[in-house]
């Protein structure tokens, strides 16, 4: 009962995933839009969801979305934009309460979604182009949106890494654009992306809770049948399974602690490539705190506070990030390499392999605990070629080996080290 | 052992208080249908706890900072120390040391009673040595670094800094590199033994549980203990501000402010204060209202712009902040606007709406269990009770919030700090 999700077919390329629980107080829903990265539209279509999100034709200013989301008991509606391997999603999600805390009759859930919907089909236009004024005040909190990653140093040195060490790969496109990108973008362009995604973008739907399963897909069907979809834009993300060669990025700025940051080619050729021992292998190297990186870099050698290691699966690229003093960079890269380097010798425990597998089969069996789990859960894969559940996924990460993950470990290669220093 | 039931029929949620033999209080609140249970241990101890006396003895004053040392310490122990024994159960362990409480916490979707186990056993076993707590210093340092890097905490410090003359609460949670050297193995003894006694502790767990689990692991692990009477001395210092504008050069894209109102302190126990206080912010300048469109057009704001009501044991502060270019513009319209609801009322449609809003995140909030475990110990310090807060949504009036809005938001105890 706990995996049940139905899968309903909207229009080409839309497909929509119902989860019927009676489990929460809230329920939850997302309308995740894909294309591809680097089709020179990206800009446009991360302004577009904020755009859309912010007022429509039935509710044209701010305050009077904001005080139609108020009566809908606080639902709230979100715009995002996400880079999942070389694809951009662009998001709305919604949550609100369930229909048995509303204290008039009436369906919060479905009228909620109808007002998201509405975001999508019935935006506030001029003719065939989005409002100027809106564009305009769009576009300057999109510039300041993009400015600002600037100000986290340690997102900022992830940032810089990704962009040096994938600099030749379409991954290294900002999900966002850049400033100069959104600041020539006009309305008409808004418009003609907007378009293109109703009529060519894999679109994916997740509505979670308790909730008319009928009348639901028949609202959204409904909305859908507007858009003649015939060609849906095909998705793709090149693996690069090992590192050419290595290279050091140094940049300075005035910090008070230097970031860290390594990138690694995880060996994989797609997003399901062997993944239960990379991220196994991964989650040994820097997961939890029973973590090699956790018990010696920060424990034993009390070189940092934070020092960890990130997969991206639908990129095949493996981050350690950490944040050190300037005389001790070099001390910590060469800690870090080799605390791979022992995984590969096979110079860990079963113990360790026993906690991280208890670690992460214990956060994979808690997913289901909330709406947002469930959604982000079924979200998450939109661009994979298989969907899985999280107790298959547990099943196959505790199915893995030690040997499996040495294996995995001796085709990690490092590809790039970035440093911002004070 | 006196077991209290309290139940929401609206909300359809039951918890349990119980008096624990031991001294300690425990909450419990059992989620049907979850896999996931979340314990938080917690005492009502933080980072401005920094002069205290016991059991009527001389008053003592601590290095800042020392609470959250003894937070990462509290982990360790003269055998496996506590995260070494979670990697055994699959649980997800941590602590936080905020500046009138520390907790430490875990959840988990199996092997709940071994975890609860771990967490009573290793709070309840201090162990430090010298060698151990310089370790720390090194560690704890990066710490203090890593978020002296961050220009949302300094612009929030800086504000503090300009509030408070005296109040701890002006210092980092984790003290400073120097105030750090100066704790030793002694002084944590003498943090640890007053301030994790039973009768200052609560244990809350919500989840996958049930009364009789955590009373087992409970009366397994836990000692009576007497009580110690503490008394927790805050400095003295008078209603108003040391300076109206601070500003710091940190290289950020966009400059950072934070624009405070330094209040008067208030009872956590009236709720309808604090109800207000959120709702009138939500007046001020939410987006239902003309004022945060027109903030929006005239270029003052952009989407980072929000508001905190940022209170605790010895402060209270209402916050708006953001990223400007024109922070003192900012400043004069958030004065003006409040000048113009303090005049003129509130209009009771938006009120109504609002209410509703606040009334709608009350509910989302008893969906996950970390909110609830960690919303109990809050209300235990604050003493409250769970449902307390969502019944004071029900019946706050329009009344309520323009009387606070008319007795906050002194212009003269007014701060700009900004970040550029």
């Amino acid at each position: 009962m706990k995996d049940s999700i139905k899968s309903i077919k909207i229009a080409k390329g839309v497909s929509l995933k119902l989860f019927q629980t009676k489990s929460f107080k809230t329920a939850q829903a997302s309308i995740s839009i894909a294309m591809p990265l680097n089709d020179g539209k990206n800009a446009a279509r991360a302004l577009l969801i904020y755009l859309l999100a912010r007022t429509n034709r039935d509710y044209p200013t701010i305050k009077e979305m904001g005080t139609r989301l108020n009566m809908l008991y606080g639902s709230s509606i979100s715009p995002s934009v996400i880079k999942s391997g070389e694809t951009q999603i662009i998001r709305l999600s919604l949550e609100c309460i369930d229909d048995k805390f509303a204290l008039e009759n009436g369906s919060i859930i479905y009228d909620s979604l109808s007002l998201m919907l509405d975001m999508l089909f019935k935006p506030n236009l001029d003719g065939k182009k989005f409002r100027d004024e809106d564009v305009k005040r769009e576009k300057r909190l999109m510039v300041q949106r993009i400015l600002s990653l600037n100000d986290d140093k340690i997102a900022y040195a992830a940032n810089r890494l990704i962009e040096e060490m994938c600099k030749d790969e379409v991954y290294s496109v900002k999900k966002y654009g850049t400033v100069e990108e959104v600041e020539a973008l006009t309305g008409e362009d808004i418009f003609s992306a907007f378009m293109q995604v109703l009529l060519e973008a894999p679109i994916q739907i997740n509505v979670v809770g308790n909730f008319d399963e009928e009348k639901i897909t028949e609202l959204i069907k409904e909305r859908f049948a507007v858009a003649e979809r015939n060609n849906v834009a095909e998705l793709h993300t090149e693996f690069l399974s090992e590192a050419y060669e290595e290279r050091t990025v140094r940049e300075a700025q005035e910090l008070n602690q230097c970031k860290l940051v390594m990138g690694f080619r995880a060996g994989m050729t797609y997003d399901l490539d062997n993944y239960p021992a990379v991220k196994l292998m991964t989650d040994i190297l820097g997961g939890g705190t029973y973590s090699k990186l956790f018990m010696n870099v920060r424990e034993k050698l009390s070189l940092c506070y934070y020092c960890s290691c990130f997969l991206d699966r639908n990129k095949g690229i493996i981050l350690v990030q950490s944040g050190v003093e300037k005389d001790r960079i070099d001390q910590t890269v060469k800690a870090i390499r080799n605390e791979l380097e022992q995984i590969v010798l096979g110079n860990f425990d079963d113990e360790v392999i026993r906690s991280a597998k208890l670690s992460l089969s214990d956060s994979l069996d808690g997913v289901f605990d909330s709406p947002e789990g469930i959604d982000g859960w079924y979200s998450s894969q939109q661009t994979s070629s298989t969907v899985k559940t999280p107790s298959q996924v547990k099943e196959e990460i505790n199915a893995v080996t030690k040997e499996e993950i040495m294996t995995a470990a001796s085709f990690v290669t490092l590809d790039t080290i970035y440093i911002l220093e004070n | 052992m006196e077991i209290q039931t309290l139940t929401n029929e609206f909300l359809q949620e039951t918890y349990h208080k119980i008096n624990h033999p031991s001294g300690l209080t425990v909450y419990v609140l059992p989620k049907e249908g979850y896999q996931t249970t979340y314990a938080v241990f917690g005492t009502d101890y933080g980072s401005v706890d920094t002069r205290f006396s016991t059991n009527g003895g001389k008053e003592i004053e601590v290095p800042e900072g020392i609470a959250h040392f003894l937070e990462h310490k509290l982990f360790e122990s003269e055998e496996l120390d506590a995260f070494e024994r979670y990697a055994k159960t699959g649980a997800s362990a941590n602590a936080y040391t905020s500046f009138d409480k520390t907790c430490y916490l875990f959840s988990c979707s199996d092997n709940f009673e071994e975890s609860l186990r771990i967490l009573l056993d290793f709070v309840k076993h201090p162990y430090f040595t010298e060698q151990t707590v310089e370790k720390e210093q090194g560690i704890i340092g990066q710490e203090i670094k890593m978020y002296q890097d961050n220009p949302d905490w300094e612009v929030l410090f800086s504000l503090l800094r300009a509030a408070y003359k005296e109040n701890p609460v002006r210092i980092d949670i984790a003290g400073t590199v120097e105030s750090i050297a100066q704790i030793d193995a002694q002084l944590l003894y003498d943090c640890y033994n007053t301030f994790y006694n039973n009768s200052n502790m609560v244990l809350a767990v919500a989840g996958n549980v049930t009364v009789e689990q955590v009373m087992k692991i409970a009366d397994e692990l836990l000692e009576k203990e007497e009580r110690v009477e503490i008394v927790k001395s805050l400095p003295q210092e008078d209603d108003g501000i040391v300076t109206s504008y601070t500003e710091k050069e940190m290289h950020v894209e966009v400059p950072k402010f934070n624009l405070g109102f330094k209040e008067k302190l208030f009872d956590p126990k009236d709720l309808r204060y604090s109800i207000a206080v959120s709702i009138a912010l939500d007046l001020i300048c939410s987006k239902t209202t003309d004022f945060y469109a027109e903030l929006l057009e005239k270029e003052l704001i952009n989407s980072s712009f929000g508001t905190e009501h940022f209170w605790g044991r010895g402060f209270n502060m209402i916050i708006f902040g953001g990223e400007s270019e024109k922070p003192e513009e900012v400043k004069s319209a958030i004065l003006e606007r409040i000048a113009f609801l303090k005049e003129n009322g509130v209009e009771n449609e938006a009120f109504e709406a609002i209410r509703r809003k606040k009334y709608g995140n009350e509910v989302k909030c008893f969906n996950d269990v970390d909110a609830l475990a960690n919303g109990m110990v809050n209300m235990h310090f604050s003493g409250y009770g769970l449902f307390d807060i969502f019944d004071a949504y029900r019946s706050i009036t329009k009344k309520d919030v323009e009387d606070v809005i008319k007795s906050s938001f002194d212009e003269s105890k007014c701060i700009l700090s900004v970040i550029k």
